[in-house]
């Protein structure tokens, strides 16, 4: 009886160790995607800032578009996907 | 569902991924051929556009993507409820750029006959509501089909899918938000008045 016990509380453990590396597992990627999130919008409000100080410097605007279009691609659109074998989908 | 099942899902996912991606490349000589016309025909100016409406619209469309990042991983991650929440936002934040294109900018001072001005600001503009239209449908879909329980942690092609077009009508706005309001200084055409 006690032997049942232990082997039932121990398969209820090792679900709840797994509930519980899920959970961290979607913190994590919501995380990363509010970090990507403030990344864009400071780099668009240093545009704007660009924009009104520096009367539109193309070649500042430039890096700065390059740089967010990064972000995007590599987290947002998991350009990695396309070359590894195991696809998150 | 069984791993040979699975198996063969995933090869096709990935042969679908890398149609998509061709299509972006496609997609982006469009694109880049109006970002192109848009320095030849406008030079180092820009015309008067209102900056905190396009400011504005800018943070949408980037709030937009941030959710829309947030419905694929929640239906990676079998969090069914932020995901189905996560696309209908996306969706509205969809429709609230429309409408700040189309409603307001469209609305301005400048008319699609007022020159190289007109033509390229409504050129880049149209095409690319266009295309936020069409991803909004896509993302209305799928939800349609996400509320049915179509997709599953394992399987969810359609939404990578919705979300990766998504991000890309983003990534080309990253590009056209500069070169219609920020680039340059505003004045005469290059070539104006000979």
């Amino acid at each position: 009886m006690k032997a049942k016990q232990s082997k039932s509380s121990g398969h209820e453990g090792a679900l709840g160790r797994a509930d519980v590396r899920r959970r961290a597992a979607r913190l994590r990627a919501y995380r990363l995607g509010v970090l990507v999130f403030v990344a864009l919008a400071l780099l668009t409000t240093l545009e704007f800032v660009i924009a009104l100080a520096l009367h539109g410097s193309i070649g500042l605007l430039l890096i700065s578009g390059v740089a967010k279009a990064a972000l995007i691609v590599f987290f947002y659109m998991h350009i990695k996907s396309l070359w590894s074998r195991e696809a998150h989908g | 569902m069984s791993s040979e099942t699975l198996s063969t899902y995933r090869t096709h996912t990935r042969a679908n991924r890398l149609g998509l991606w061709l299509f972006f490349v496609s997609e982006s000589f469009m694109f880049g051929g109006l970002l192109v016309t848009r320095f030849y025909l406008w030079g180092t100016s820009r015309p008067h556009l209102d900056q905190w409406l396009g400011l504005i619209v800018t943070g949408v469309l980037l709030t937009s993507s941030f959710f829309m990042n947030r419905a694929e991983s929640a239906i990676a991650h079998d969090d069914r409820r932020t995901f189905l929440t996560s696309l209908l936002l996306t969706a509205a934040l969809g429709v609230a750029f429309l409408l700040g294109v189309v409603g307001f900018e469209w609305r301005g001072e400048i008319r699609p006959w007022d020159g190289a001005y007109g033509a390229v600001l409504f050129g880049m503009t149209g095409i690319h509501a266009l295309h936020v239209l069409t991803g909004v449908i896509l993302i209305l879909l799928v939800w349609n089909l996400g509320r049915k329980g179509h997709f599953s942690a394992e399987r969810h092609w359609g939404i990578e899918a919705t979300a990766i077009y998504w991000h890309f009508v983003d990534v080309v706005w990253v590009f056209f938000y500069p070169a219609l309001y920020l680039m340059g200084t505003i004045g005469a055409l290059p070539g104006a008045g000979h």
